[in-house]
């Protein structure tokens, strides 16, 4: 889907080009919804299949959907640490490895040290000098923390020194006490299947050495803003499952992400729906030859004509891969105020960069995957750079964003419920025009708000 | 300036989703027939959406980017589903589960809308189940769950993917 389109301020169509072939079709509806997933693939590495993307959503702002909470990012704590330049995506190790693995680094920044060297394996550190620091800072929930806790604690550990790999960016995920307490039998009905995917990518096996995490981007909770009736702020557009904001705030819950997919598919769109076409019966199907079609692809066409023309220098995926260091740097699991604002000046550049001198090979009107991609990085940077700003915006930090200037003397999140207690919905002004914030404030009626404890 | 409206019902919060349900208008079955719906994006929420409003009547066109849906995301999934079921009787309950989601999610997402996910997930649970989504289960046949982070009840229903050894069933 490259644009949606408006007929009347409603949403009554999309214009998408066909994959297989390169040709730019419409089509027409009495509404359209939105189960286009997530952006996290604007970090370049992610969990996220290499496809994933943000374009579908994102041109439904640039028609006027508001866009929120974007910088709501969710960094998943049990991902196979990223082992080098060339690597394309992340593989996630379930959280459910964490009901019965422990998490740990050295206790001695010596035997870190050795570790990193690769001097020694991680089943030779005897048992006292583990540092098992999950169940050692939060006794109550231990090694089952909240993903945004487990993985800025993992962080800080790594950060301190005591990261047990080559890059120092890993800690250790361990078995050896649940296959003690219960058996490798067991152990492997449950898990038999992620043990064999982490051997066969990493040759090492988990039975015998614990494995090897770290964290790495998984799930937006920021997307498109609906209401109610899960109805973005254009009428007869729908968004539903990780394409809108609705239901996991700062930070996701496991196992969530799929309750809310087939929450909102099966038990809540089919009937909110209902609401707003139960006026549009009387009118005829959409008329694909309107003006409005028109315009909207003529515009696509020309911004495929752009793109290919430029024929510059650099490819497309060492533009995404740049953007995904800024990211990843400024806009990842630890943000300040000056490292967000020289993200977004570093993303106008890149940007720039990009409409002067990407190079996509191949043609128009035919199979063509550079192109593709193409279309997509240029949608992330405008996405990355909305993420930095509404980042910037949020001097609190909450879930997964953490601000480092509000932290508790203990490195844990601090909330500013009197200020920034709202979702916060960015409207789309125009290019290279700053967009405008709008706030839902966030009333709780019904559940007591607290600071989150997960430690007694 | 457009106002954010966001609709919710007014009333007690267990109530809400039923008087909502209750107070919106329905399209009749003749008139579905007439009308056309796009859903881009064909995972759990992209599919689950197709196929219900395929099946109340309405005209669906769905888009897909990747060869097959099967690479989405969600379909990607290794971890589970949650649902407040209580099978493991260890104090679950849909105010729990709404309890949990709202405090992980460090009190930033939509109260209503999230009581109201906690209320259908135990009907996600007994559609797949009727679908025959392969979910794990215990020696004695029944629904397994395991727990996820930042709950301390087990209320995570699970596929326990490609095994080496067939469970007995299979054998």
């Amino acid at each position: 889907m490259l644009d949606l389109v408006l007929i009347n301020g409603e949403a009554k169509g999309i214009i998408a080009r066909n994959l297989t072939n390169g040709k730019i079709e419409r089509f027409g509806a009495h509404a359209v919804v939105l189960a286009s997933g997530g952006y996290g693939n604007t970090y370049f590495l992610s969990t996220n299949a290499m496809n994933s993307n943000g374009s579908a959503a994102w041109q439904c702002y640039k028609k006027g959907a508001f866009f929120a909470n974007p910088c709501f990012a969710q960094i998943h704590p049990t991902c196979i640490p990223i082992h080098g330049d060339q690597q394309s995506k992340l593989t996630l190790m379930s959280e459910s490895l964490r009901n019965d693995g422990r998490i740990w680094v050295p206790k001695k920044l010596e035997e870190a040290k050795k570790l990193q060297e690769g001097k020694i394996k991680g089943s030779q550190i005897p048992e006292e000098d583990r540092d098992y620091y999950l169940e050692r800072r939060y006794p109550a929930f231990g090694n089952l923390v909240p993903r945004d806790v487990a993985s800025r604690a993992a962080k800080e550990r790594c950060d301190a020194g005591y990261g047990v790999n080559n890059t120092g960016k890993a800690v250790f995920l361990d078995f050896k006490d649940a296959i003690k307490r219960l058996g490798k039998e067991v152990v492997d009905a449950r898990y038999g299947n992620l043990f064999d995917m982490y051997k066969e990518i990493t040759d090492v096996d988990p039975h015998e050495e614990p494995m090897m995490i770290y964290p790495a981007i998984h799930y937006t909770m920021g997307g498109l803003w609906v209401d109610y009736n899960l109805m973005t702020t254009i009428p007869g557009l729908y968004a539903i499952g990780e394409a809108n904001f609705s239901d996991h705030g700062g930070n996701r819950l496991g196992a969530s992400a799929l309750m809310q997919g087939l929450a909102d598919g099966y038990f809540i769109l089919p009937y909110t729906i209902g609401d707003y076409l139960a006026s549009k019966f009387k009118e005829p199907k959409t008329d694909t030859n309107a003006p409005e079609f028109e315009a909207a692809e003529k515009a696509v066409q020309e911004k495929i004509d752009k793109l290919m023309s430029i024929k510059g220098k650099k490819t497309v995926d060492a533009f995404h891969k740049e953007l995904g260091h800024i990211m990843w740097e400024y806009v990842g699991m630890a943000r300040n105020k000056a490292g967000l604002e020289k993200a977004i000046e570093l993303i106008q550049e890149l940007k720039k960069n990009f409409w002067s001198n990407v190079y996509v090979a191949g043609e128009t009107g035919v199979f063509n995957q550079e192109l593709e991609k193409a279309l997509r990085v240029a949608d992330f940077l405008e996405i990355g750079e909305l993420m930095a700003r509404d980042a910037l915006n949020r001097n609190e930090s909450c879930g997964g964003h953490f601000r480092e200037e509000m932290q508790t003397e203990e490195g844990e999140t601090k909330r500013d419920d009197v200020n920034y207690m709202y979702v916060a919905a960015w409207e789309y002004k125009g290019a290279d025009k700053q967009p405008e914030l709008h706030k839902e404030p966030l009333k709780f009626e019904f559940a007591h708000v607290a600071t989150r404890n997960y430690k007694d | 300036m457009t106002e954010l409206i966001s609709k919710v019902p007014e009333g007690p919060l267990e109530l809400k989703w039923s008087k909502h349900k209750a107070d919106i208008k329905v399209v009749s079955p003749a008139n579905k027939r007439k009308m056309e719906i796009i859903v881009i994006g064909t995972g759990l929420g992209g599919a689950s959406a197709a196929a219900s409003l395929g099946e109340l009547g309405y005209n669906v066109k769905v888009f897909c980017i990747s060869d097959s849906p099967r690479r989405a995301h969600s379909i990607a999934a290794q971890g589970g589903i949650n649902a407040a079921k209580n099978y493991q009787n260890d104090n679950d309950s849909i105010y729990r589960l709404f309890y949990d989601t709202i405090k992980g999610g460090d009190y930033r997402s939509r109260e209503a809308n999230v009581y109201r996910l906690a209320e259908v997930s135990n009907n996600i649970i007994d559609q797949c189940v009727a679908q025959g989504v392969p979910f794990a289960r215990d020696y004695g046949g029944l629904l397994d769950n395991r727990s996820f982070g930042g709950a301390q009840v087990s209320r995570t229903f699970y596929a326990r993917g490609p095994s080496t050894v067939p469970s007995p069933r299979a054998r």
